[in-house]
């Protein structure tokens, strides 16, 4: 808890009358093939003074529902929204949309993601907030040249305070977006959804493209507001432990229905439903040392439109029974009427086994002994005083020279994106680069597999081969048999044009001398490697899911037979549920093929449970290397233990946690094939 | 900015400096020569080589070359047979009308096309905005000088709207200068509006896509203030680059134009000069057109970052 007010006490002022409800809440968007349902028959009330998280992963339709009451989502998408969405009396989907404009802004306040695309480019952020002053005040379009002016001088005085109260400096003001980190542009996203004093607040995953450290802050700074403004707030999350931080009560949303709603340590601690019951078993637990495998939910997150019959969840719930698979379930509330379930039979007690069964994995003792100590493997990769500079481009040729002499040379804003760093990664390691943005992990990455070119004095060593030399095409090739990567966006990485085993082929065609009829055999094997269905390979990129994408980058890093794999943030972009599918798969790959592992990521608790050895990095600097049980027992530097502060732990002052995956799991889970 | 006006002339005068040299190069490529063409086919080979030899034609074609350049360095482009004067001279007497005509087609453009574009954007499904589609597409497919004639015969020959041809300076008397450059200035005002219409209805629905717009009506703000205090301002953006772009072939059109409509301009001078096979006239035509252009794309960039601050202030 942030604000170290008692979740009981939070409550406590609040008369329980709902300010904003929704009933039956649909919204189905017009396509060329039919209607495509986006939400199904939403259902839920934030009170006055209270904060609602709605938590889901992607496609569970939580934003959507947020937009289209707000009226927002019409302006980009034609589409039908039915039921009600009533704030204080008022439904507002039977406004006008000039009706709207005196609602948004002033009665409700919006922030949204990204803030950086969120606001708008070409503006300072004063001008932003001061429209926002004038909108919300109903003064946009006043006449009078001094009557104007004292408004503009209001607008001012309030932007100011409202910049100083988000805790930023007043000289921001003058400042454009671009101009200012993540965390202050959010900032002022804030402040600007407060000038017009609402009543809600409704938060779209602002904290999503921020540091945890930064996102910490965020949260401190919300609750603070909405406490002292006593204001509703509805914040859109996919992540529970920013849920756990900031929520009175959680509302879980899955495939465009509510499964499960209710206060907060009850959603946490007691769910109900299989699908909350899972998605918190799924988020890696920080300082928590994993054996075994991740625990993971088969299949993937239905796409919308697709929906399978009876309750949604079933046929990735190995507890499931027929009635579940066939008929849709009803929503059973609690006495009090706080806690409702959308399930046949509303879980109220959960065994081991009935969790092992739900997101375990068929037991497989040979696992344990997957991770092995540092040190006693042949060094594999050794960086020795290694520095990557921005900045100073050497000047190439003299066509740079006669077009953009007087450029370069003058300017030597440089800047140290690795700054000395000194590694050894042993062969069979799992290591774990952990750092915030800019840190320069991800060019320590780039380093290792010479996509970029490390300063003078630095010395690379990938499996014996010094990248520093001068080589030619041959030494490359050769580079590149022994050092693959996997990056963060499967869905960018992979050519959009290109079937599945093309892609998966490059490599071999590029690096290996295998023939047609071997470079086919090669991606068949691969494609069972990384237990992909044999027919995948004539598949596209945009035909599979966003697990299954990361699976053929996989494929096509292995196929070559690398020795070392370097992976930056491969599942940030994955869904909870499917994050352990394709962490499993890393583990099992890396015992069955006997890898090394640079595991690039910003997720301390996922890097802590997995990896061998941690490497913490900070402003190009490499702070610490650590192994994975000294994180555990308390990092030794200050800014890792802020790091591991800054994570959010849905568990966190529940007390009673629920099991961790166990090694002794040998509850069969009938094996659920992904959506091909 | 300091910095990037300074690159700026420097890329004008390597950009000058090419297009001088490939352009002597080009004419002098040509077969036939200037004392022909004053001469006549009649006259007798020791015609031709006399005057070729008073007018420097016989000297090597590198020893012209390097006078040429070193001349119009020093803002001597020669001197002009078919003009019997100077080609500076000439060239900017003859200035005025063209650069009157394209600024004003540009200007007027400008102020037609944003009301249109802004409109197929909010109203996309109205007839109005489906005519305008249209209408553009068939704007910038039909030639000039086609449109100029069809104008010509409508509102000067059969109705007598406007004069058919001719010229007067608007300093003279305002006007009728009006009244003889309307139809010059609709015939290229067509295209131009045409060529914004569709640009900028494809800046303007990519900028309505971004968070931002979704942002300002969080904040209240109406459709129409959506509209015009963000997403115009930005969408404009792509429009400036457009609309410096085009002033080529922009003034490539006013050429065209200015010899249908019989107006002293540049282009009614660069015709008279490709007839009499003036190279030192079409030289510096080329040169005083393509300086024109690298400063109207200079002022593009200047605008551009006045308009964004991300360009300004990197």
């Amino acid at each position: 808890m942030l604000t170290g007010v008692p979740r009981e006490d939070r409550t406590a002022w609040k008369d329980n009358v709902a300010l904003f409800e929704l009933k039956d809440l649909t919204v189905d968007v017009h396509g060329p093939n039919g209607d495509i349902r986006l939400a199904d028959g939403i259902s839920l009330s934030v009170e006055a003074g209270e904060t609602l998280c709605v938590v889901g992963e992607s496609g569970s339709g939580k934003s959507v529902t947020m937009l289209s009451a707000m009226r927002l989502l019409e302006f980009t998408a034609p589409l039908t929204v039915s039921g009600s969405a009533v704030l204080g009396g008022t439904d507002l989907l039977s406004l006008s949309q000039q009706a709207m404009t005196a609602v948004r802004g002033h009665r409700v306040g919006m922030v949204f993601q990204e803030a950086m695309d969120a606001l708008n480019p070409t503006q300072t952020v004063m001008a932003q907030l001061c429209e926002a002053y004038l909108l919300s005040n109903d003064l946009g379009r006043t006449s009078g040249r001094r009557e104007r002016a004292a408004q503009r001088s209001a607008a001012r005085r309030s932007a100011m305070s409202l910049v100083k109260e988000v805790g930023l400096e007043e000289s921001v003001a003058d400042l454009y977006p671009h101009q200012m980190s993540g965390g202050m542009q959010q900032r002022i996203m804030i402040a600007m959804a407060l000038m017009g004093e609402p009543e809600m607040l409704i938060a779209d995953e602002p904290t999503t493209a921020l540091d945890v450290t930064v996102q910490a802050e965020i949260l401190k700074l919300l609750q603070r507001l909405q406490r002292d403004r006593q204001m509703s707030c509805v914040f859109v999350t996919h992540d529970m432990g920013v849920a756990a931080e900031i929520s009175d009560r959680i509302a879980v949303l899955y495939a465009g229905q509510v499964v499960e709603i209710g206060p907060t340590s009850q959603i946490l601690g007691a769910p109900q439903h299989p699908y909350t019951k899972a998605l918190l078993e799924c988020v890696p637990r920080p300082n928590t040392r994993l054996v075994g495998l991740m625990r993971t939910i088969p299949g993937s997150v239905p796409e919308p439109g697709h929906y399978p019959a009876g309750d949604r969840f079933a046929p990735r719930n190995a507890l499931a029974s027929q009635q579940d698979l066939d008929d849709p379930p009803p929503v059973v509330t609690s006495a009090d009427g706080r806690h409702s379930v959308r399930a046949w039979r509303p879980v109220e007690h959960w065994t081991d086994e009935m969790v092992d069964a739900l997101t375990g994995h068929p037991g497989d003792q040979v696992v344990a002994e997957r991770s092995r100590p540092a040190g006693d493997g042949e060094p594999v990769v050794v960086l020795e005083n290694v520095s990557k500079t921005y900045g100073t481009r050497p000047v190439s040729g003299w066509i740079r020279r006669v077009t953009h002499s007087g450029r370069e040379g003058k300017t030597n804003r440089t800047r140290a994106a690795v700054a000395g760093v000194n590694l050894t990664v042993y062969k069979g390691e799992f290591f774990g680069v952990v750092g915030e943005t800019g840190s320069g992990k991800s060019t320590l990455g780039k380093l290792m597999l010479d996509l970029e070119q490390a300063d003078a004095g630095s010395k690379i060593t990938v499996s014996g081969l010094d990248l520093g030399q001068a080589r030619g095409l041959v030494e490359e090739r050769q580079l590149r048999r022994h050092v693959q990567m996997v990056f963060q966006n499967p869905q960018d990485t992979l050519d959009p044009r290109r079937s599945v085993a093309d892609a998966i082929a490059e490599p071999l065609w590029a690096l290996t001398d295998l023939g047609r009829e071997g470079v086919e055999a090669r991606v068949r094997e691969m494609l069972e490697a990384v237990r992909l269905p044999s027919n995948a390979g004539a598949k596209f990129a945009s035909e599979l899911s966003g697990g299954q994408r990361q699976r053929v980058a996989i494929a096509r890093a292995i196929a070559p037979g690398p020795d070392v794999v370097v992976a930056d943030e491969p599942t940030s972009a994955l869904d909870v549920s499917v994050q352990g599918q394709v962490m499993n798969l890393l583990l099992e790959l890396q015992r069955e093929l006997n890898l090394t592992y640079v595991f690039i990521t910003h997720n301390l608790s996922l890097v802590t449970s997995v990896a061998d050895r941690v490497g913490v990095m900070r402003r190009g600097e490499l702070v610490e290397v650590l192994t994975a049980d000294e994180l555990i027992a308390g990092a030794s530097h200050p800014y890792t233990r802020a790091l591991a502060a800054a994570n959010p732990d849905p568990f966190k002052g529940l007390g009673a946690v629920a099991s961790v995956a166990s090694t002794t799991n040998h509850q069969t889970v009938t094996p659920i094939e992904e959506k091909t | 900015m300091t910095s990037l006006i300074i690159r700026r002339i420097r890329d004008m005068v390597v950009v000058l400096v090419f297009v001088t040299t490939a352009m002597f190069f080009i004419l002098h490529s040509i077969p036939g020569s200037p004392a022909i063409a004053i001469l006549g086919q009649e006259a007798s080979a020791e015609q031709i080589a006399a005057l070729n030899h008073e007018l420097g034609f016989d000297k090597p074609l590198l020893a012209q070359y390097l006078s040429f350049m070193g001349h119009a360095f020093r803002g001597d482009l020669g001197y002009s047979v078919s003009q019997s004067g100077g080609v500076m001279h000439a060239v900017l007497s003859y200035l005025g009308p063209t650069l009157l005509i394209a600024t004003s087609a540009t200007v007027l453009g400008v102020l037609v096309a944003v009301p249109l574009a802004v409109r197929t954007v909010s109203r996309p499904r109205s007839l109005l905005s489906r005519f305008l589609m249209g209408a553009s597409s068939f704007g910038l497919a039909i030639p000039s000088f086609w449109l100029a004639l069809i104008l010509v015969l409508l509102l000067a020959v059969r109705t007598r709207v406007f004069p058919v041809t001719g010229y007067v300076s608007p300093l003279e008397s305002p006007a009728r200068a009006a009244s003889f450059l309307a139809l010059p200035i609709i015939v290229i005002m067509a295209h131009q509006v045409a060529l914004l219409v569709i640009t900028l209805r494809e800046s303007l629905a990519a900028e309505m896509l971004n968070p931002y717009v979704r942002t300002a009506r969080a904040k209240g703000a109406s459709e129409r203030r959506v509209m015009y205090r963000h997403v115009l301002p930005n969408g404009l953006l792509p429009a400036v680059t457009v609309i410096g772009g085009n002033f080529g072939s922009l003034l490539g059109g006013v050429v065209i134009i200015e010899t249908v409509f019989l107006i002293p301009g540049i282009g009614y001078l660069l015709y008279g000069g490709v007839q009499a096979r003036d190279y030192n006239l079409i030289l510096g035509i080329t040169i005083i057109t393509a300086a024109l252009i690298v400063l109207v794309n200079l002022a593009v960039d200047l605008v551009y970052a006045v308009l964004d601050p991300r360009v300004r202030l990197q």
